[in-house]
């Protein structure tokens, strides 16, 4: 399924949610050279952990708009950054839920 | 498919399908307490990578280093002295444990009236479940409080454990005897490390861990002031776990460009909270990573913390060792002094940590203290209440709690600390 038909889906089967994005990586060095790519496109991106929903395993993503994302998708294939899938998930972030590890 | 870390877990002689759950529950965690925050200071990313693949990045980096000879040592308290390893080449990897998910596995050897820093620490050493306490060659306990000493008994039938004894004093010839216990500290690194300690070598190193410190310093230094508040505390609280366990020179050269784009920050008037927001000095029991609760409640409700008087925090980067020594001895007895300072409850008499408190309230200008001890920590619950007293006396307002490593007391800690927090703003 192409990117933007993803992400809209995810959107409708979550209607009045925001839906961000994740893009994931098979490692952390990959991670934070397209963080820096992104930064200096003048885009948002944050470090994240790899949600559970999005992928089974740990390790870095990076959590950006999924209004950029076809725009970081493109920057990734530019400059030859290996990036594992992207994935919109509904809002993941409840700073009210106090369940801590 | 990303790079699987169950190799890594697996050669380390782990318990996958247990650990599994632990990395089932960080993301949501770490989403809920930082990515929840608005404006956060570039110079996070850093950290925020490191958590992200917390079992992953650093204990593949100490799995190679030990491929290449040099020895892991794990410790448990901010008394024992990091350059006398750093000297001997070897690497020093805190591994205070700060979650809930390792104490039950703590609990099958230990009473559980037992603080849950000390249960959770034995728990993932017995449990199989963190990679940090598999990869040690060898562990280096102290002589603090009676509940860590036990447990060092319990660890020490399954990995190899050095303990140096600490005196409960502080008179001149107590800070000799640790001198002298340092100097039993470098033998222990010697022989594991088959590399000789000298004197050129422990100068070097003890300006490395001051650098360090500096570092630490400096990003601390910028919560002082008092309009602008550049950085959360459990922001702060991030970069100072993870200081435990990072390189000492990687730790001090991204505590640096943080301290740099929080002093900008300061300049350009850029505050992660609104103005007014009431500034709290929170002082007790270490919070070990990933022991996030307590900073998570009282920053969402309407307050910051600006400064943490405990092992994670001030007393890990406060007072420098002397760097003017060139013998052993000298060096052996600076480090003493320097480490002799850290005011731990473990001691008699500690009332210098009272007035340390007292100048750091004025220092960070808080309008409030929240003091905290993890439950079943007699040494410092022992003297909360002369501490509380002191700071009542000088008319800052002061709120005790208690608690461990469980969510189930968050709703009743939101009610007290919200309740605190609006008699501050009421004052
Ligand atoms: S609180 Fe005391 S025993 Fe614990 S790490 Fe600090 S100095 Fe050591
Ligand atoms: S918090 Fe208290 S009981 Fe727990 S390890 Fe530290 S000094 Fe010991």
């Amino acid at each position: 399924m192409e990117l933007s038909e993803h992400i809209e889906q995810v959107k409708r089967e979550n209607p009045g949610v925001r839906v961000d994005c994740y893009v994931l990586f098979e490692s952390h060095t990959d991670a934070m050279q397209l963080y820096e790519l992104v930064r200096n496109a003048g885009l948002g991106a944050r470090i994240s952990t790899t949600p559970r929903q999005a992928r089974s395993s740990c390790g870095v993503a990076l959590l950006v708009s999924c209004d950029d994302a076809e725009a970081i998708h493109a920057i990734a294939e530019d400059e030859h950054v290996f990036v594992e899938n992207i994935v919109a998930l509904p809002n993941q972030i409840n700073p009210n839920r106090d369940v801590y590890c | 498919m990303a790079i699987d870390r169950h190799e890594l877990w697996g050669n380390l002689g782990m318990d996958l399908e247990t650990h599994d759950q632990l990395c089932a529950v960080l993301p949501q965690a770490f989403g809920d307490v930082f990515l929840s925050q608005e404006n956060r200071p570039e110079g996070m990313a850093f950290w925020d990578m490191v958590v992200a693949d917390v079992h992953g990045i650093r204990p593949q980096e100490l799995v190679d280093e030990q491929a290449k000879g040099r020895k892991v040592f794990g410790t448990f308290c901010t008394y024992v002295p990091d350059e006398v390893v750093i000297a001997g080449n070897g690497i020093v990897t805190g591994l205070c444990g700060g979650s809930q998910f390792w104490v039950p596995d703590g609990e099958k050897y230990l009473p559980a009236d037992m603080c849950p820093l000390i249960k959770a620490s034995l728990g993932a050493r017995m449990g199989k479940t963190c990679p940090f306490f598999r990869i040690v060659d060898q562990i280096v306990g102290e002589t603090t409080c009676d509940g860590k000493k036990k447990m060092y008994e319990i660890m020490a039938e399954d990995v190899p454990m050095y303990i140096m004894n600490l005196p409960n004093m502080k008179r001149p010839q107590d800070v000799a005897a640790f001198a002298d216990e340092i100097a039993l500290f470098k033998a222990n690194v010697e022989e594991i490390t088959g590399n000789e300690i000298t004197a050129e070598k422990l100068a070097e190193a003890i300006k490395v861990i001051n650098e360090r410190r500096k570092a630490l310093a400096r990003v601390y230094e910028t919560r002082k002031n008092g309009d602008v508040i550049p950085i959360s505390g459990t922001d702060a609280l991030l970069m100072m776990q993870i200081a435990f366990f990072d390189d000492p020179v990687r730790c001090a050269e991204m505590a640096n460009k943080l301290a740099d784009e929080l002093e900008q920050r300061i300049a350009d008037g850029v505050s992660v909270f609104p103005a007014g927001t009431k500034r709290i000095l929170l002082t007790g029991t270490p919070l070990a990573i990933p022991n996030w609760k307590l900073h998570h409640i009282i920053e969402t409700s309407g307050a910051a913390i600006v400064c943490e008087e405990n092992c994670t925090g001030t007393k890990f980067f406060t007072n420098l060792v002397d760097e003017s020594q060139d013998t052993l001895e000298g060096m052996y007895q600076a480090l003493a002094e320097r480490y002799m300072k850290i005011n731990c409850a473990c001691f008699t008499p500690n009332k210098a940590r009272i007035d340390e408190v007292l100048q750091l309230a004025k220092d960070y200008k808080v309008d409030g203290v929240i003091n905290t001890n993890l439950k079943f920590c007699t040494t410092f619950k022992t003297e909360a209440p002369a501490l509380e007293k002191v700071l009542e006396e000088a008319g800052i307002p002061v709120l005790d709690i208690e608690t461990d490593y469980t969510d189930n007391d968050a709703e009743q800690l939101r009610t007290r600390i919200g309740a605190f927090v609006e008699m501050l703003s009421e004052k």
